[in-house]
């Protein structure tokens, strides 16, 4: 059912607004005229559903109703400043029954997006509550690259079933349903649409729980493919972590291979934080980002870091594509006998910093490489951090390797010159080691 | 009226910060001209510091044992008049001593530029934590090849110092002083601090004993001739001087003259290079309050007797009174330490680093000696020689001590001084 309703507006839009100056007397007389409470309270008398009196008496312990709220909300003492962080995420006692890495990856080797097709599919069948829902995501098709494959048809249409072309009405509606109490597991097709829905992100979905004071929450999983090096130009290329790490109130991931992926996606759907779940495009079927699967309750934590490789002359934290790129640049370097530390950050928020201090404690040299653009990418609060955190271990500048400040091209020429390649990494990481 | 900001002095050229030592004025004392206001600290030296103009000190903005980097404002003084307008707008302290620019003749290209940058290179973080926690001076920081941009010591080039530092002998730890150790088994004890000073010996010294292979020589001087001279012209040179002609100005002539024929003893070892230096910067080991600096007297194969004597009252006096400036103690070439003052007739010091030999100077006193089979009585010295073995074989060693010790017996008991 769809209602209109025309409505007027009898008031100014705040108290620094006066309608005096812009509509005319005559059509705010109209307008009072066509207060819908007098008109209700006509349409009742005249049906004789309610005395004068009685009106009388509802409009008084209404007003008394009203009275009282605010006389509370007066007396109620003003926040102390600590507060201030309150409720931002679910509180920890909500989590607290995970557990967390109880068995270690051993089954097939799966690829990414088989290893993600199939968390959904275990979570499903796990929590009635859970749905999935966006743009081709219902059988036949089953996603554009096949990650919700078998979930309609397995779980019915009810809980599995294709959004409009609509990214602000797939979140909008994902944050109704989290909010009433279900666990909507949304997809947005690529990452470069999402920015219609940036509003609701930002200003809904993110601020839920902590406006609320925990009275309300919307853990909302959306799952992005995202990423270049696919030639996939400017509108299927992008990466997005950094925008969205400027919101506080929303966790997000990055997974490198199969099984971060999919221990990390399960304890987003198992947790009570919306979370930006970001897929690599490029990685979804790479045989380098596949791995042994984890079982069906596999959970990885947000915020722990994986050492992928010790080493004590150098640094690198990355993650995303630029794991396995970082980690061939560290083979090629140790021919030349370097031996270069590999950080994954795996999850952007939270960050595990403590990780990353303790190795530049150990090494004492950073470079930092990352695919999204270098100005005012995410390697910039990490940089930051690391200045902030561990400044007297270093034993030289803090170095970024990272996209180029352009959109990502859609000639191979130009998308090589574009994203970040492991020469790239070598040389930078040569040159910071002689510094 | 107007108010003058009193900065931190630069203290020499490699000095970048102070630390107040003490304020001897307070807020609201008047002080005069060239009055000494406070005492500074610099990783090399301790110095007393006169007030750049008269006036009143209104206003202390550095408390005791801050460091304050050199030319940030420690002070302010309010002068009053005519001496106002004479204020220069930055305060440079007078030179005490005039230090003579040390350009070493002969000197490779590389170790040349090497010595450019270490002068002003940057030295990272990590790099300075490790140097505080393991006692590496600035000095001593200066010293290590960088292989790192410019030269710069990176990391590795600390630790793999301190690792070579470590297998030559002891490791030296910087001794921080913990306030709760107070339980002590063997009865009552007094704790104390180790002040700057005590520090920087202690790491001096481990450090020396850490990179050279000491070997110590002696032998015994007549010290007939050089006591006449004494003697005889005590009165007139006590008169004109105003201080007292002792043996040291002719122990420095007698080392210099050996030093140019045993040129291997004022040297330096730069990694497997030896460096032969060709000029001759004396240090004299001075007791002071709280322990030993030792000043040199630069260029002293170009002074005579008179201006050794000089020399060496100049720079012990000053050295007693905090009034040294760090470029003072720095690129000395060899050292003497004279213990006999004290009553000691030998003793085998320590060397200065980076020097590869030190003379030790015991008490001239009365002996019995044979000479020509026959037995007198004479005034003697026992002269020690501690050489670097790593450099110095014990024939050098014992023919350069022979040298000196003919040098000072063959003075001309009847010369003029």
């Amino acid at each position: 059912m769809l209602i209109e309703a025309e409505t007027v507006r009898l008031l100014p839009h705040s108290s620094s607004d006066s309608q005096i100056k812009y509509r005319s007397k005559k059509e705010l007389e109209e307008d009072q005229k066509n207060d819908t409470i007098p008109k209700l309270e006509n349409t009742l008398l005249e049906a004789g559903l309610f005395s004068a009196e009685e009106l009388q008496t509802l409009r008084n312990e209404i007003k008394k109703e009203v009275d009282q709220a605010a006389e509370q909300a007066q007396q109620h003492p003003d926040p102390r400043p600590e507060y201030i962080y309150d409720y931002l995420y679910a509180p920890a006692e909500e989590t607290a029954h995970l557990k967390f890495e109880a068995s270690k990856p051993s089954g097939e080797r799966v690829v990414m997006v088989d290893a993600i097709n199939h968390a959904l599919k275990e979570d499903m069948a796990r929590n009635d509550k859970m749905y999935v829902f966006g743009e081709d995501v219902a059988d036949k098709k089953g996603g554009v690259f096949t990650a919700t494959s078998g979930l309609s048809t397995q779980f019915g249409k009810e809980r599995c079933f294709n959004a409009p072309l609509a990214e602000s009405s797939i979140i909008g509606v994902a944050i109704g349903m989290a909010v009433y109490g279900l666990k909507p597991v949304v997809e947005i097709q690529f990452g470069d649409y999402i920015w219609t829905a940036m509003m609701q992100i930002r200003n809904e979905l993110a601020t839920m729980r902590w406006r609320a004071y925990n009275f309300w929450s919307a853990p909302v999983v959306v799952r992005v493919p995202v990423g270049g090096y696919i030639h996939g130009g400017l509108c299927h290329s992008q990466n997005i972590e950094g925008f969205f790490a400027h919101l506080p109130g929303i966790k997000i991931a990055y997974p490198s291979n199969a099984a971060d992926a999919k221990g990390l996606l399960k304890t987003a759907i198992r947790s009570g934080d919306p979370v930006l779940f970001l897929e690599h495009k490029g990685l979804y079927r790479q045989s380098y980002a596949a791995a042994p699967e984890p079982d069906e309750d596999y959970l990885l934590p947000f915020g722990k870091a994986a050492i992928k490789r010790e080493g004590n002359d150098l640094t690198i934290v990355t993650w995303g594509a630029l794991v396995h790129k970082s980690l061939e640049a560290a083979r090629l370097l140790e021919k030349e006998g370097l031996q270069i530390e590999v950080i994954d950050i795996r999850t952007i928020n939270p960050l595990d910093m403590e990780t990353i201090v303790n190795s530049v404690k150990k090494t004492s040299k950073v470079l930092i490489v990352h695919e999204d653009t270098r100005f005012h990418g995410f390697g910039a609060e990490i940089a930051a951090q690391i200045a902030e955190q561990a400044f007297e271990f270093l034993d030289g500048p803090v170095r970024r390797v990272a996209g180029a400040d352009t959109p990502v091209p859609f000639s191979s020429v130009l998308e090589k010159a574009a994203l970040p390649q492991t020469e790239d990494i070598v040389k930078a990481a040569r040159e910071l080691e002689s510094y | 009226m107007k108010t003058v900001e009193m900065v931190m002095p630069k203290m020499g050229e490699s000095i970048t910060e102070g630390t107040i030592l003490k304020w001897l004025k307070k807020e609201g004392d008047v002080v005069g001209n060239d009055e000494i206001i406070l005492e500074i600290s610099t990783d090399k030296v301790d110095s007393e510091i006169p007030t750049p103009v008269p006036g009143k000190l209104v206003k202390l903005l550095a408390k005791e044992g801050d460091v304050v980097e050199v030319g940030k404002p420690i002070a302010l003084i309010e002068v009053e008049g005519e001496e106002a307008d004479k204020i220069p707008a930055q305060d440079e302290p007078e030179e005490v001593l005039e230090a003579p620019v040390e350009t070493p003749s002969v000197k490779s290209e590389k170790s040349e530029k090497k010595a450019v940058a270490k002068g002003s290179r940057f030295y990272s973080p990590v790099v300075l934590n490790i140097a505080r926690e393991n006692g590496v001076s600035m000095a001593e920081l200066e010293q290590i090849e960088g292989s790192g941009i410019n030269g710069r010591v990176t990391k590795k080039d600390i630790l793999n110092y301190l690792e070579t530092r470590k297998s030559a002998g002891v490791q030296a730890t910087a001794s921080t002083m913990s306030a709760e150790v107070n339980v002590f088994t063997g009865g009552p004890v007094e704790v104390l601090p180790m002040d700057n000073m005590r520090k920087r010996i202690a790491e001096h010294i481990v450090h020396s004993k850490q990179t050279s292979a000491h070997v110590s020589l002696y032998t015994e001087v007549d010290m007939s001739s050089v006591e006449a001279i004494i003697k005889k012209n005590k009165e007139t040179f006590k008169k004109r001087e105003g201080f007292s002609l002792t043996y040291t100005p002719f122990i420095v002539e007698a080392t210099v003259k050996a030093l140019k024929e045993f040129p291997y003893l004022n040297a330096s070892i730069e990694d497997d290079k030896i460096v032969l230096k060709k000029y001759y910067n004396i240090g004299i080991a001075v007791a002071v309050e709280n322990g030993l600096i030792v000043p040199n007297i630069f260029n002293a194969d170009s002074k005579n007797l008179l201006g050794l004597a000089r020399a060496v009252y100049d720079i012990a006096f000053r050295a007693r009174h905090k009034k040294l400036k760090p470029d003072e103690i720095q690129n000395g070439t060899f050292s003497i330490s004279n213990f006999g003052v004290f009553g000691t007739l030998v003793g085998f010091p320590i060397i200065n680093q980076p020097q590869v030999a030190i003379l030790g100077v015991g008490a001239v006193k009365k002996r019995v000696v044979v000479i020509n089979d026959a037995i007198a009585i004479r005034p003697m010295m026992y002269l020690s020689l501690t050489i670097d073995h790593r450099l110095i074989d014990g024939a050098m060693g014992s023919q350069f001590l022979e040298h000196v010790r003919e040098h000072l017996e063959n003075y001309d008991a009847e010369m003029t001084v």
